[in-house]
């Protein structure tokens, strides 16, 4: 089922709709691009009739030139308008804005430029701080592209004359690859983790014939290629991509460096995962997937030798091979260039992320520690929060929707304008829940879709955990809330439905073993008989539903 | 410059991204649905890059089937 995303802009945008088609019909994308027409983006919003209220519509993308700051008088004011409009309907489409940039070519420009680049700037400020408080508005980094290729590269005078397209083609195939990166983020699930080897890939050298002293990743030299690359994959870990080890090498020997070595900014504690033996490659990464609990399909090795990518790309063909460059200098631009790990926006948890996996570590300490189950799960300090999806939240739950896999009872997504209408329907109670304990807040790890459209025989249509936080009696704790909230309800019966998926094992005998009954493809749980619902150490607080 | 009829062939069918068998030395804009004034700007934009030339602003108006395009090419590059 393919998706219209409507271009509009203050200049022609018919040949990027045209290329950004093409991309994406080679991405296997179901995107597809309609585009607005010439200067449509101040008027076609307001005007019912225009395709941006076509029911087949789910994103508008407004693509601006900088010949608005020139030609619209008052620009903030009117991008205060049309902002304002966004906000003001009822069921607001995927929005996605470009960042300005200004064009320098003008009379004086040491001296006119500068208000010129302010301006732009403010602007983006707007769009910025719009973007906080809209979880379906999004922005693109038109700057960006343009201080990458600089605009004597993307622009040119001569088609502007003849076509009224701000982008040269040269320019618009640069512009139609941002804006396919950016489309993809909204249709597919964010690559998790970043495997990486070490030799000659956070360091420059083999620590094995160098020494751990002839290794380069110094602030200058030849190991500053290797220090920003390391840098950058800081960022990453920040952002809530995971970083893991798969090197061949002595473990103690490289664990030392990493511990100690001056240079070296990446520490033993940023790994979610180490595998530092002379295993194969393919085996290590084999594991590295089963230990964090994720799928194959959602790692990137990163390795400098060409026969290990081959090895593993023959054998775990789900895997994604970074496309190593042959010089390091290069390294954090081909991180750059690899669209895996897009995102248009990061949430609370994303940056919590990495730091979790340190956290069930020291959970699983405890564990081995404890005398019985009971004991352990009782010396955690629960605490679950169940609340009713709203604002904010809603972008966070909707991710979760779209990326868990094992403890997902359907499988089934929905996209972002979907989600929305859900949570506009009164007769679904779309609840969202937090989970926090001693040694951390995990955030936002669970949703349940309650359809309650039948009072007295309420439908689960689908329920899901974050991986991390399941196998501490969590996930008993909300099925057995929503079960207690339908009793109070009036409701007789609530109905979890479960499909099976080839990664959902889990999650299918956690409701096998939760005292329903199965019939025709869900679980039913009589509310009479709350005694058979699975125990749990929890406490909830639930004064946020509404 | 003599203009190689087989790059020239190609740059055309790339650029368009042309059928097998769509191609004619003779085509002129409108001729398949491919070529229009949007894609004229690419056609335009590619033969720029394949033979290193730079049409002027009238050039880009006037210059609208392959055979004044490869006269062009002969003439000016």
């Amino acid at each position: 089922m393919t998706r219209d995303v409507v271009l509009l802009g203050d200049k022609t945008l018919s040949l990027l709709a045209r290329h950004l088609n093409a991309e994406l019909r080679q991405a296997g994308s179901a995107w597809n691009v309609i585009d607005a027409g010439y200067d449509s983006w101040l008027v076609a919003p307001l005007d019912p009739r225009s395709a941006l209220f076509a029911k087949a519509t789910a994103a508008w993308a407004f693509v601006l030139s900088p010949r608005v700051l020139e030609n619209v008088p008052d620009i903030l004011a009117q991008l205060d308008a049309t902002l304002e409009r966004l906000g003001s309907l009822s069921a607001p489409p995927t929005v996605l804005f470009s960042n300005l940039f200004a064009d320098p070519l003008h009379a004086m420009p040491l001296a006119n430029n500068l208000e010129r680049h302010a301006l732009a700037a403010s602007v983006n400020e707007r769009l910025l701080s719009f973007r906080e408080t809209h979880s379906w508005f999004h922005v693109v980094d038109q700057l960006g592209l343009v201080l990458q290729h600089g605009i004597d590269a993307l622009h040119d005078p001569r088609f502007e004359a003849t076509a009224q397209v701000y982008y040269s083609p040269a320019g618009t195939r640069a512009l139609a690859a941002l804006w396919l990166r950016a489309l993809r983020c909204l249709e597919r699930p964010q690559k998790k983790v970043c495997v990486l080897d070490l030799d000659n890939t956070l360091w420059g050298g083999t620590l094995g014939e160098d020494g751990a002293d002839g290794l380069q990743m110094s602030d200058s030299g030849p190991g500053l290629a290797y220090r920003r690359f390391q840098r950058a994959l800081l960022e990453l870990r920040r952002s809530g991509i995971l970083l893991t080890l798969c090197s061949k090498n002595n473990r103690d020997e490289a664990l030392a460096v990493l511990e100690s070595h001056p240079d070296c900014l990446l520490r033993p504690a940023d790994f979610a995962h180490l595998e530092i033996s002379w295993d194969r490659k393919s085996q290590a990464i084999t594991r590295t997937a089963q230990a964090l609990g994720l799928g194959l399909d959602s790692l990137l090795f990163v390795d400098d030798s060409a026969l290990e990518r081959a090895e593993v790309a023959r054998l775990l063909p789900e895997v994604d091979i970074f496309d190593f460059p042959d010089d390091p200098v290069r390294l954090v631009g081909a991180l750059a260039a690899y669209p895996g790990f897009d995102t248009l926006r990061q949430t609370e948890e994303d940056r919590k992320r990495a730091d979790a996996y340190l956290e069930e570590a020291q959970r699983n300490a405890s564990r081995a520690s404890a005398t019985s189950a009971e004991d352990f799960y009782r010396s955690l300090e629960l605490r679950l929060t169940i609340f009713s999806a709203a604002g904010e939240q809603a972008a966070r739950l909707h991710q979760l929707l779209m990326k868990t896999n094992q403890f997902n009872l359907t499988a089934e997504r929905l996209s972002a304008e979907e989600f929305r209408a859900l949570l506009a329907d009164p007769a679904y109670l779309v609840l969202g829940m937090r989970v926090a304990d001693r040694f951390g807040d995990s955030g936002i790890t669970g949703l349940a879709l309650v359809d309650r459209r039948r009072p007295a025989a309420w439908i689960v249509q689908n329920f899901l955990l974050s991986c991390r936080v399941i196998g501490r009696t969590v996930e008993n704790a909300f099925l057995a809330w929503i079960v207690g909230v339908a009793a109070r309800a009036g409701a007789q019966s609530v109905a979890f439905r479960c499909l099976e998926t080839p990664r959902n094992e889990v999650a299918r005998n956690f409701l096998r073993s939760s005292g329903g009954v199965e019939s025709a493809g869900s679980w039913k749980f009589d509310v009479r008989r709350p005694e058979a619902l699975p125990q749990h150490f929890v406490s909830i607080d639930a004064a946020q539903v509404s | 410059m003599t203009v190689d009829e087989s790059r020239f062939r190609e740059c055309i069918i790339r650029s368009l991204r042309l059928r097998s068998g769509e191609y004619r030395p003779d085509l002129r804009i409108g001729d398949v649905e491919q070529w229009d004034s949007v894609a004229h700007l690419d056609v335009l934009s590619d033969l720029e890059k394949e033979f290193g030339v730079r049409f002027g602003l009238d050039d880009m108006a006037t210059l609208t089937s392959l055979p004044e395009l490869r006269n062009w090419l002969e003439r000016t590059g």
